[in-house]
């Protein structure tokens, strides 16, 4: 029979899982920060002080551990994002060519590394 | 028994002759109903005392057998599984053939792309090595929770009515498909089966469960129930895992 060679193992495992571990991100933890955020901003309007103040979130990023954790939910986001937007091009019809695959999953990792590279510097104190 | 009320309703029937069609056509026919006339019932009607030459497949009359798919107003339903009653309010009936196979003639369909590929994935239990020397009198013992993780997977009847409505099996013809990738990881979760090495192969690959975008369409239309999208979501995780052990452990 002409089918019995299985066919090639795709990579897909790598961007799904990202795509998934994105998904919980988006679904679970973003809406809770954003919550957070607007009763803060009811709470104290004036951005100057207080929770939302620059001094105040620029300090969040001088410390390790909410570093850390800001960065894995930034990155995963955007790979989750990209990673839908790839599939919805196949599925709308749209040329899901190499080109988008390179233009999207780039995309992502640039985020990634371009907010690595901030939070180091905060973090550093250089910025 | 009670008179019921003689009510007609118009059924139109996508006909196809290869011999004298060049392409499908429509033929509309009066069929009178009941309550309980099913879409099948009104196409034996309609050869009974209309087109004596109308084609169309169907055995059990129960949903057991999956013969008779058909699309009927654009979905895919089974004849026998579907009532003239609930289209009622709607402007008549149109059957046709399942979408996504080629049509063979009228309403019957070539569905031997979705049997050869249920055959490729292995669908039956392959006896693991310590098994192998089991003699025919013992009995593979199962808990009801090892059977209930599969039972709901196992009600396919290979009707090919996820095939009809699957968007990504209508792009493209080499993707397994919803009810083999389904049977695939009914398998591979059977406690009594040894052969899941040699069926991850076809669940890793890109026809495999990582061509379904879940869409979730064969899911709602699936006519026992099986709910092919969550064995393909079930069975992308276990690629998944089992992609990531072997970034580990390479054989």
């Amino acid at each position: 029979m002409k089918h019995n060679t299985p066919e090639h193992r795709s990579d897909e495992p790598i961007y799904w899982l990202l795509f998934g571990a994105g998904g919980m991100v988006l679904g679970m933890i973003f809406p809770a920060v954003l919550i957070l955020l607007i009763v803060a901003g009811i709470m104290q309007p004036d951005l100057n002080e207080g929770l939302l103040s620059f001094a105040h979130v620029k300090s969040m990023l001088g410390n390790w551990l909410s570093s850390l954790a800001i960065f894995v939910c930034v990155s995963l986001a955007a790979w989750h994002c990209m990673h839908r937007i790839f599939h919805s091009l196949h599925d709308l019809r749209l040329p899901a060519t190499k080109l988008a695959w390179f233009a999207l999953y780039g995309a992502a990792a640039c985020i990634t590394f371009v907010a690595l590279g901030l939070q180091f510097l905060i973090y550093c104190k250089l910025f | 028994m009670q008179e019921q009320q003689k009510k007609s309703m118009k059924i139109t029937v996508v006909r196809y002759r290869p011999e004298q069609d060049d392409k499908p056509w429509e033929q509309t026919f009066d069929v009178p109903y009941i309550h309980e006339t099913s879409i099948l019932e009104a196409l034996f009607y309609i050869k009974d005392h209309f087109e004596p030459s109308l084609s169309f497949r169907w055995s059990c009359r129960m949903a057991v057998c999956g013969s008779c798919g058909m699309m009927v107003n654009g979905v895919p339903h089974l004849a026998c599984k579907t009532f003239l009653r609930d289209y009622e309010n709607k402007d008549g009936i149109t059957i046709a053939p399942l979408d996504n196979f080629p049509i063979e003639r009228d309403l019957v369909v070539d569905i031997s792309d979705l049997i050869e590929k249920i055959e490729r994935i292995k669908p039956y239990i392959i006896p693991a090595e310590k098994d192998k020397n089991m003699p025919l009198t013992k009995a593979y013992r199962q808990t009801p929770q090892e059977m209930e993780a599969y039972r709901q997977f196992a009600q396919c009847i290979n009707c090919g009515i996820c095939y009809a409505s699957c968007p990504q099996y209508k792009l493209n013809k080499n993707f397994i498909g919803p009810a083999a990738l389904t049977l695939l990881y009914r398998y591979n979760i059977d406690t009594r089966d040894g052969g899941t090495k040699m069926r991850l192969p076809f669940l890793n690959a890109e026809e495999g469960v990582w061509g379904c975008t879940f869409v979730g369409y064969c899911s709602e239309v699936c006519p026992k129930h099986v709910d092919p999208s969550s064995a393909i979501q079930l069975g992308k995780k276990m690629s998944a895992t089992d992609y990531v052990i072997k970034m580990f452990k390479p054989e």
